[in-house]
Order: structure tokens, then C-alpha cells, then sequence
């Protein structure tokens, strides 16, 4: 993607090599960090019956590698496709948007497709979750369009 | 002087990317800033709610959780349910914000990076697996094959840690990003946002806290009765249930529904006392009641008040001659070992007026799936800990 003439690159993530960023405080977290992720290792391996370990170290890390390699890729690339094609002025409106709609959905996965339902008990999940992120959702565009309206109307009255 | 941090940044080249492939100015320190700080406060009071409630269920013996106030664990536990919730939204934009540092380049610099970045792992994969653990259990969906209780704790001592050395690392540079002198704030940036027109870092956060607050405001209802109509994706409402309250295991599913409509059904009384009782659904009715209004408070973090009415546990104890300060252990007729089929009563909650055995809920019999015909429901107590279909009372000397 090309970007806009004098348009200077942002302020790169990437963090200062200095020294003072692994001073006394760093180690202090460092030894404190690791007793607590050892205690949290020693409580999954002390019940191995109930906590399966392997199990439990493919569900972290696969978590982690589906977000880092999927998930998120999935995520700029839909941002950049909307960057492109999505005119300035709604630009930042459709992402925004886009981007609560697809939290609050992801919440929602599990009690929209009524994974847990126990045939004898309709006090679990009494409601239908699918038409309750529809609602949801359809507020999110309506604010959003709403905005978009008013950016549009305030551009015409300055002619 | 502290400036410098900003300025001798690493180079832009990212990973195996090209120079500024990663062009958004939602990928600054500042914004990562507000969302660590945000993210920090929700999974501390996750970890403290989360770790009472382990306390309340597994006490060790230097601790004891005391009956009063009575709504004090629908309380936290209906902060920790809603804290982990609204920290979704949070969590996914702040490794956004990141995300172009795992690809940074060289992968690794010095002994003390490597260590920073392993500790990652676990950080990113925790965080990740405690929230969608937790959503997946409150929705009844356990697509794994272990036991959630000690698997979700064990992990939050892991990503907890792995939070620390995080914090450790980050401190410095959060509290420069964050302090009014640093450079994101700059005019260059502002402009630089103008030129890049998508969404602003402004816009970001605030469609992260909007995503946040839309969770909040869709599930609280389901423990915070005002907010009860709105809780569309909350997966109980406080208002539906047999007798007006939610259920969590039924009878059937427990595998009572004989036993508990047993007519020689008998309620045992036993364990340090002088004598063992052994009383009839009549005897019990017979026997002086007293009603309380308390809340069943659901681990998964719904809750709901009752106006229960039964026999207090502490009468039955002086009834069958038991030691004063004495404890109790609940049993449920569900066969020995089923989970959460037995609970201890420890000597504050066994004291207590309101610990009742009900026999009555809201002006009528017990509802099979709410444990007919009599099941423990006292003050302050975890929902998994009031035991239901209660057949025996089993006394513990102090």
C-alpha cells in the first residue's frame, strides 16, 4: 500500500535496546514471575488426572499460535482491504464498528450456538442469544451511521 | 534525558516483513500503555475474586470465609465473571496494538530479551486460554478434555506470573509513554494520524471500551437484577427458573429424581452427636421454621435471590446432641464422589440463624431440580456449596 505523500512512517512498536529497560526491576519481576508460573506448573502436574497437562499445554499455546498466525493476520487484512476501498470519510467509522462487532460476536459464539443446552433444564441460556447480537450489532451501525451522517451534513453546510 | 528511549527506537524493519509493513498509528506505545494499564486492573481483580473463590471452596486450614455478609460472594464472583467478560475486548486490542512485536527483529537480542519473550508465551497463550475457558464454562461448553475448576487456577497462577515479569519489563516505558512529554502526543503524531485517515488511536480505544461496556451492560443482568432485561447475551436471566430461579444441575441429571421422591426418604443425622436422627420429610415440616431471603450465587457468576423457608442446620445439630462449634458435612443423595455432591459447613456458617435446611422456596415446595426434599441454603456460600437433595447431615466435632 502506498502511502500518502509526506506521510513520515508512525512511531515503529518496536522498543529501545537500552539497558535500563532490564534493570534491577526487570529481575525482581523475572524471580517473582517464575515462582508464580512454576506454582501454577506444580498445581496442573499435581493432578494429572484431572488437569490432563499435555491437553492444557496445547490449548495455551494453540491459543496463543491461532491469535498470532490467524486471527490477527485475518484481522489487518480486513483492516487494509477497508482502508482501501472504504471512502475517508467512513473510514475509521466502518472500523471501528467492524471491530466491536466482531468482539462482541466472539463472545457470543459459544452461548449463540447453545453448546452447553441441557434438554431438561430451559432455565440455562433462556433467551435467544442469536437475536440478541442481532440487536446488538444493528445498534453499533446505527451509532456508527448516525456519526456518518452528521460528518456528511456537517461537510455540506461548509459547502 | 528519558526522551532518549523514544528516540533511539529499533529500526522499523519488522521480522521477516518490509520497513514499515506494520503502517497503522494504532500500533503506538501509548495506546499499548492505556490498554496494559486497563487489561493490568481487570485481570488483578479477576485473580483476587477468582483466588477467594478457590479459598471459599478448597479453605486451607489457617483460613476460614466467615457467613456475613451474606451477598459478599455473589458479589465477588459477579465481579469476576463481568471483569473477565469485559476484559475480552481489551485483551484482543491490546495484542493488536503489539502485535507488530512478534515479529521484531533479530527474534531475539540479549539473555534478558530471551527471557522477556519466553515469558510471553505464556502471557499471551494465559490470557487467552483464562478468558476463553472462562466463556466456555459459563456457557456449559467444555470442548477439552480436563476438569475446568483446577485447570482455570492453575493457568491464572501461570498468566499471572507471566503478567509480573511483563510489568517488570514494561514499567518504565509505560510510564514515560503515558506521562504528558511523551512523543505520541507530539504534533507529528497528530499529524501523521490526519495523514494515515482510518482509525484514529482515539477512535481504537474508544471502540474497545464501547465493545467492553456493550458486554458489561448485555451479561451483568444475570447477577445485578436492574440490569436483568438487558442481559440478552447472558447465559441466565435471575427471573427464569422453576419458582423464579435458575437452575444449575437438575435432578435428572443429577440422578436423584428416585431417591429424592422416595416416601421412606429419611434426612440422617450422624457423625459426633450424642443421637442420631433419622427424620421424615413430616418430622422435618413438624419441626420450628424459620424463613431467610438469600441469594444462590453460581460460580459461573449468576445469581438470584429466594425467600427460602426450612429448618435451621444449627437446631438439628442441638437436636441430635452436637457439640457446640461444631461443623458439618452436607451429603447429597447423588452417589458418593459425583462432583459437588458432599459440602463442608464450617463452624461460622453452621452457627449462623439463616443456614438453612429449606424445605420451602418462595411459598412453595422445594422444585425437584431445586432439591427436593430439603437442601442446604445458607449465607454467603458459593451455589456449588449449597448442597442440594440433602440426605445426610454428618456432624464434626470442633
Amino acid at each position: 500500500m502506498t502511502r500518502p505523500p509526506g506521510l513520515e512512517l508512525p512511531p515503529p512498536f518496536a522498543v529501545a535496546e537500552d539497558s535500563s529497560r532490564y534493570g534491577p526491576l526487570f529481575w525482581v519481576g523475572v524471580g517473582l514471575g517464575w515462582v508464580a508460573i512454576s506454582f501454577g506448573v506444580w498445581s496442573l502436574l499435581a493432578k494429572p488426572g484431572a488437569t490432563h497437562p499435555p491437553a492444557v499445554a496445547v490449548w495455551v499455546a494453540g491459543l496463543a499460535l491461532v491469535h498470532d498466525l490467524f486471527l490477527a493476520p485475518a484481522a489487518l487484512l480486513v483492516a487494509r482491504l477497508i482502508h482501501r476501498v472504504a471512502p475517508r470519510i467512513a473510514r475509521g467509522l466502518v472500523l471501528g464498528a467492524l471491530a466491536i462487532s466482531g468482539m462482541v460476536a466472539l463472545y457470543a459464539f459459544p452461548v449463540m450456538r447453545r453448546f452447553g443446552a441441557q434438554p431438561d433444564n430451559p432455565s440455562f441460556l433462556p433467551r435467544n442469544a442469536g437475536a440478541g447480537l442481532a440487536v446488538v450489532l444493528a445498534l453499533v451501525w446505527i451509532v456508527a451511521g448516525a456519526v456518518l451522517a452528521r460528518r456528511l451534513h456537517a461537510r455540506t453546510d461548509r459547502g | 534525558m528519558s526522551d532518549d528511549r523514544f528516540t533511539r527506537l529499533a529500526p522499523p524493519r519488522v521480522g521477516p516483513f518490509r520497513e514499515g509493513a506494520f503502517e497503522s498509528p494504532l500500533h503506538a506505545t501509548r495506546t499499548a500503555a492505556w490498554l496494559g494499564l486497563a487489561l493490568g486492573v481487570c485481570f488483578v481483580t479477576c485473580f483476587v475474586t477468582g483466588f477467594l473463590s478457590h479459598l471459599i471452596q478448597h479453605p486451607p486450614s489457617w483460613w476460614s470465609w466467615p457467613a456475613r455478609p451474606a451477598g459478599l460472594y455473589r458479589l465477588s464472583q459477579g465481579i469476576h465473571v463481568t471483569t473477565g467478560i469485559a476484559s475480552i475486548p481489551l485483551l484482543l486490542a491490546k495484542l493488536w496494538t503489539v502485535y507488530p512485536s512478534f515479529w521484531t527483529w533479530p527474534p531475539v537480542r540479549s539473555a534478558a530479551h530471551v527471557i522477556e519473550r519466553i515469558s510471553l508465551l505464556p502471557l499471551v497463550g494465559g490470557s487467552l486460554f483464562m478468558l476463553f475457558s472462562g466463556v466456555a464454562s459459563i456457557s456449559r461448553w467444555f470442548p477439552w478434555g480436563f476438569s475446568f475448576p483446577p485447570v482455570h487456577y492453575a493457568v491464572a497462577w501461570i498468566t499471572m506470573g507471566a503478567l509480573v515479569v511483563h510489568v517488570g519489563a514494561k514499567i518504565g516505558v509505560t510510564r514515560l509513554a503515558l506521562s504528558p512529554r511523551a512523543p505520541d502526543l507530539t504534533v507529528d503524531a497528530a499529524a501523521r494520524e490526519r495523514g494515515w485517515g482510518g482509525l484514529t488511536r482515539r477512535g481504537f480505544l474508544g471502540a474497545a471500551a464501547a465493545a467492553s461496556g456493550a458486554l458489561v451492560v448485555t451479561t451483568v443482568g444475570q447477577t445485578f437484577r436492574p440490569f436483568a432485561a438487558l442481559g440478552v447475551l447472558a447465559p441466565r436471566d435471575p427471573r427464569v427458573g422453576p419458582q423464579g430461579v435458575p437452575v444449575n444441575k437438575t435432578a435428572g441429571n443429577a440422578g436423584v429424581v428416585e431417591a429424592a421422591t422416595d416416601p421412606a426418604f429419611r434426612l440422617m443425622v450422624d457423625g459426633d452427636v450424642a443421637t442420631p436422627l433419622a427424620l421424615s420429610l413430616e418430622e422435618l415440616r413438624a419441626m420450628p421454621q424459620r424463613a431467610a431471603t438469600l441469594p444462590i450465587a453460581c460460580v459461573d457468576g449468576w445469581s438470584a435471590n429466594g425467600r427460602w423457608r426450612g429448618v435451621p442446620l444449627r437446631d438439628l445439630v442441638v437436636l441430635a446432641g452436637g457439640p457446640e462449634g461444631a461443623s458439618v458435612v452436607t451429603h447429597s443423595l447423588q452417589r458418593a464422589g459425583a462432583p459437588y455432591a458432599m459440602a463442608d459447613v464450617n463452624p461460622s456458617h453452621a452457627a449462623d440463624a439463616d443456614t438453612l435446611l429449606a424445605l420451602e422456596l418462595n411459598g412453595e415446595p422445594l422444585a425437584l431440580d431445586h432439591g427436593f426434599p430439603v437442601r442446604l441454603i445458607g449465607p454467603n456460600r458459593p451455589g456449588v456449596m449449597q448442597t442440594k437433595w440433602v440426605g445426610r447431615v454428618e456432624v464434626l466435632a470442633p
